[in-house]
């Protein structure tokens, strides 16, 4: 048996306070290595102790024992109780303090202190081997944990110790030397119960004075409390249950309205847009035109917001900043049963114009850029957006600089991918442009349809977290089966409609 | 009925040019949005640094929300002031961000800006103070009216926020 010294690493449990009985064991045993199994097995002292339980050491047995020493309703009490039993003093070596006793905090601190030094002399002691095995000159956790307890709130605790008096009778009178084994703390509003040291596993801790002789103790922390019966603890999970609920339906109350979905067959896709700066434009005052590109079987209820304009900014600083703040929400329906037909939705596109307006109303072009829009994905996106202008040569510089040459396109998707363009390859060459700045945008899309709804797939609800590109997840057979289901039941109620008419 | 957290806090100030800066803030929420727990409004000390451009608030954020749509996601809107030495408060900024729909961790950095006057109120602006200022500032959040503004760029307000989501998928939501 290793010479397992004390870890104060204390436990958070949540064992019921009133319940929890800690049962002590202890010992003095000398040598642990020529100690008999008879003497190892045999004659500990076994205390248990309930929660805030006041078990009396010798000094306290012979001081409350006169009713002279008693003046608070505390100590009367003691005095009661203790003229009320039986049993005289006794040799037992173990007592606690409890709430009411006003134990301080310092001792037991300092006897923690006196315990590490304990273990450092314990080291010192020890053979070269055993302490490079116990090598943990610096524990992280140890300390950690030290910290944690170390909190300025320790008065919000009801305390309870459980100590050891080691003391002796010299002469008629009791001389006490208590050492704390176990502290155990509670706190109300947390609900959380604090053991220090933790229940001893398989080793006992180890505890050694250094009084005229050395002593050293071994003792047990057992967790000694009755299981909660089955019945009351399934009733206690019901309690629970139904505060949980109760708790939503009050939440429900506030907010009397279902939740709204959109139409069957369709994907809704929510997009919170944010054009938020622009970086290294040439001209002071800008504004930027935004125009979103719907492609077919894609729909916006409210089409006012698909283009726009922000306000204007004037630049600041070495990179000449814009900032524009501008925040708008779309939300785009997507017919699901497209999907289906062509395996691949179309995307949208936004296109942005930068403009800068100069004095005299010159309106010059800053620059123009597009991005698809990142609907596969549910997300929060950030794009730096590249800018470039188009120029056509000196005339076309004068031109801008003199008369302003905002809009010198014929069609903005031109920039992206223009439905124009008809044959194979597609053929920029021959058209100018200038490099400018950069424009910063942010887009949070989240997706809403009735098909992701649980009900119809379970199995997504499984792939949940894996299958994160939406079109993976439309693609799942139950879905497939489920949007089949409802056009067949469309088809039946048609039917049965024209039937109704023809009779 | 889903519901969102957003805990975090309102960090820093950058760029301003000035010191002695402070923030108010305001959540904005649609009409099917409720709030549960924690303030819809609120406003940082006045916070000043000597070596840097920085005010660092670090204004603690600890909003619950409850929602039955989509449809008017929350967003924070702010109005950045600077306290003068003789304790007149001036406007610097406006900002707004939207609070995103991802859950996790995010730090936001919201631009702000300022309405700008004509020539001859900025001069007296330069020397006077003051300047003009929105008359409703729901013209932060709006999209139609804002081409009728003439702003200039301010500084950078940074966000540190954590949004957790609940029950959005029970809701056919993805996000």
């Amino acid at each position: 048996m290793k010479n397992k010294m004390e870890n104060f690493n204390p436990i958070y449990q949540t064992l019921n306070k009133y319940t929890a009985i800690y049962r002590i064991r202890i010992k003095e045993i000398n040598d642990l290595v020529i100690a008999t199994d008879s003497e190892l097995k045999e004659n500990w002292e076994i205390k248990e102790f309930k929660w805030q339980q006041k078990v009396f050491n010798n000094f306290e047995k012979q001081f409350y024992g006169d009713e002279k020493n008693c003046v608070t309703d505390i100590e009367k009490q003691y005095n009661l109780s203790l003229i009320n039993s039986v049993n005289a003093t006794d040799d037992r070596i173990l007592f606690s303090y409890i709430d009411n006793d006003n134990f301080n905090c310092d001792i037991e601190s300092t006897s923690i202190l006196k315990n590490t030094c304990d273990r450092k002399q314990a080291h010192e002691e020890n053979s070269l081997e055993e302490i490079l095995e116990n090598n943990e000159e610096y524990d992280y956790r140890h300390y950690l944990d030290e910290a944690i307890e170390d909190v300025g709130t320790l008065d919000d605790y009801s305390v309870m110790f459980i100590m050891a008096d080691m003391g002796e009778y010299i002469q008629e009178n009791w001389v006490k030397f208590e050492h704390i084994l176990c502290t155990l703390k509670y706190n109300k509003e947390k609900n959380i119960l604090i053991i220090c040291p933790d229940f001893s596993q398989r080793l006992p801790y180890r505890l050694q004075l250094n009084s005229d002789s050395i002593r050293t103790f071994y003792y047990f922390i057992e967790n000694a409390s009755e299981d909660i019966p089955e019945e009351l603890a399934q009733k206690e999970n019901e309690i629970f249950k139904k505060i949980s609920e109760y708790r939503l339906s009050l939440k429900n109350i506030t907010l009397n309205t279902t939740f709204e979905l959109p139409s069957k067959n369709t994907l809704e896709v929510h997009i919170f847009f944010e054009i938020v700066s622009g970086q290294h434009f040439e001209y002071d005052d800008i504004y930027v035109k935004y125009f979103i590109d719907l492609p077919e079987k894609w729909t916006c209820k409210n089409s006012g917001l698909l283009n726009g304009i922000t306000q204007t900014c004037r630049g600041k600083g070495h990179s000449n900043l814009v900032t524009f703040g501008h925040v708008f929400d779309l939300i785009l329906n997507y017919d699901i049963q497209d999907f289906f037909d062509k395996g691949f939705p179309k995307y949208p596109y936004i296109y942005f114009e930068v403009i800068s307006r100069g004095s005299w109303d010159r309106y010059r072009c800053e620059g123009l850029t597009f991005k698809c829009l990142p609907i596969a994905k549910p997300d929060s996106y950030h794009f730096d957006l590249p800018c470039y202008r188009l120029t056509d040569g000196r005339m076309s510089d004068l031109r801008r600089f003199f008369i302003g040459d905002c809009s010198n396109y014929n069609d903005i998707t031109w920039i992206g991918l223009p439905k124009s363009v008809k044959g194979s390859i597609f053929n920029k060459y021959g058209v100018q442009t200038v490099g400018t700045g950069t424009l910063s945008v942010r887009m949070n899309v989240i997706h809403q349809s009735q098909a992701f709804l649980t009900k119809y797939n379970e199995a997504a609800q499984l792939a949940r977290g894996r299958e994160k590109y939406i079109f993976d997840k439309l693609n799942s057979s139950t879905l497939v089966k489920s949007v089949e289901q409802v056009l067949e039941a469309f088809k039946r109620a048609r039917e049965n409609m024209i039937q109704a008419r023809n009779t | 009925m889903a519901e969102v957290h957003i805990i975090g806090e309102l960090s820093q100030s950058k760029d301003f040019g000035q010191q002695h800066l402070f923030c108010k803030w305001y959540l904005q929420i649609g009409n099917n949005w409720r709030l549960l727990s924690g303030k819809k409004e609120g406003q940082t000390q006045v916070s000043s640094n000597e070596f840097e451009d920085i005010c660092k608030w670090s204004y603690p954020l600890d909003i619950h929300l409850a929602t039955s749509g989509l449809q008017g996601w929350p967003k924070i809107y702010i109005q950045v002031f600077h306290l003068d030495w003789v304790g007149r408060s001036h406007l610097y900024g406006y900002g707004v961000v939207t609070i995103p729909t991802h859950p996790g961790q995010h730090e936001l950095d919201c631009y702000t800006w300022r309405p700008v006057g004509n020539l001859r109120e900025r001069f007296v602006q330069y020397f006077m103070g003051g300047g003009p200022q929105l008359k409703d500032p729901h013209l932060i959040l709006s999209t139609t009216d804002r081409y009728k503004l003439n702003t200039e760029a301010m500084g950078v307000v940074t966000f540190k926020i954590t949004v957790v989501l609940r029950h959005f998928s029970d809701f056919g939501v993805e996000y």
